[in-house]
């Protein structure tokens, strides 16, 4: 299938890649999205709606930049995601840009979480220990006390080939 | 919407499974003790409010902000920025 996007032009991508969010990005209504990884984009990807060309996240893998950030998730959560038990979940989350690159923040508070097997995702709203704007470039906090509930295993995007889809898309030329 | 009358130390229960106690009212502070399963998530109204007005700001970014924070981030600056 073509994938219209504002940013990045016309994009073909398989559509065993689309990801159905549950819910939606919060605020937002679309439910369809692909995981474009741009070619030199380091540890970054863009999260893209399928149906809305302009609405795209630039996303991270959180344990790439907060060592230590975990999650667990809820029974509800799970039974959304139609996750198995001990099934690993990959983990994202939404990265605000600025246009001085230190002013970089990344939501600790409402990752995206996705069930890789399932092609499900849904955004969470986490309690109250974390940060909606977390300086991305910042140097590391000390490491929050481990929680001694046990965390949902993760699954390093990285390890999740079958996720992305390549951006024709050459970084360095304006 | 339902609404009910509590003294301090009194209790409102939500199906079998969640409480909600009136811990303390100071002024027009009311703080509320909560016991659900591990399973709830709880939490106050003003953060789905605040992950809501980030997305928003999240989802209005351009290539050029994208490419100096990859070359920050890489440390290499391969071509000026514009």
């Amino acid at each position: 299938m073509i994938v219209t996007t504002t940013r990045f032009g016309e994009q073909e991508i398989e559509e065993g890649k689309v990801i159905t969010l549950s819910g939606g990005m919060l605020g937002f209504s679309e439910r369809r999205f692909i995981i474009l990884s741009p070619d030199q984009g380091g540890l970054f990807n863009w999260f893209q709606s399928v149906d809305n060309p302009d609405l795209a996240f630039v996303v991270v893998d959180p344990a790439q930049f907060v060592p230590g950030y975990q999650v667990k998730l809820t029974g509800e959560e799970r039974d959304r995601l139609l996750l198995e038990a001990g099934e690993e979940v990959v983990m994202l989350c939404v990265v605000t840009m600025a246009p001085d690159p230190r002013q970089i923040t990344v939501n600790l508070q409402g990752p995206i979480v996705i069930n890789p097997s399932r092609l499900t995702a849904m955004q969470l709203v986490m309690g109250e220990n974390h940060a909606t704007r977390h300086p991305l470039f910042a140097p590391p906090e000390p490491a929050a006390a481990a929680k001694k509930t046990a965390a949902q295993p993760l699954l390093a995007i990285s390890r999740v080939s079958s996720l992305y889809c390549s951006a024709d898309l050459a970084l360095a030329c304006a | 919407m339902l609404i009910l009358t509590r003294k301090v130390g009194e209790v409102i229960a939500i199906g079998d499974q969640i409480k909600i106690k009136v811990v303390e009212v100071v002024g027009n502070k009311i703080k509320l003790g909560f016991e659900a399963p591990a399973d709830f998530r709880i939490y106050r109204e003003e953060i789905y409010c605040k992950i809501k007005e980030q997305n928003q700001l999240a989802s209005s970014w351009d290539l050029n902000e994208f490419r100096n924070a990859v070359s920050l981030f890489n440390n290499v600056d391969k071509e000026p920025r514009t």
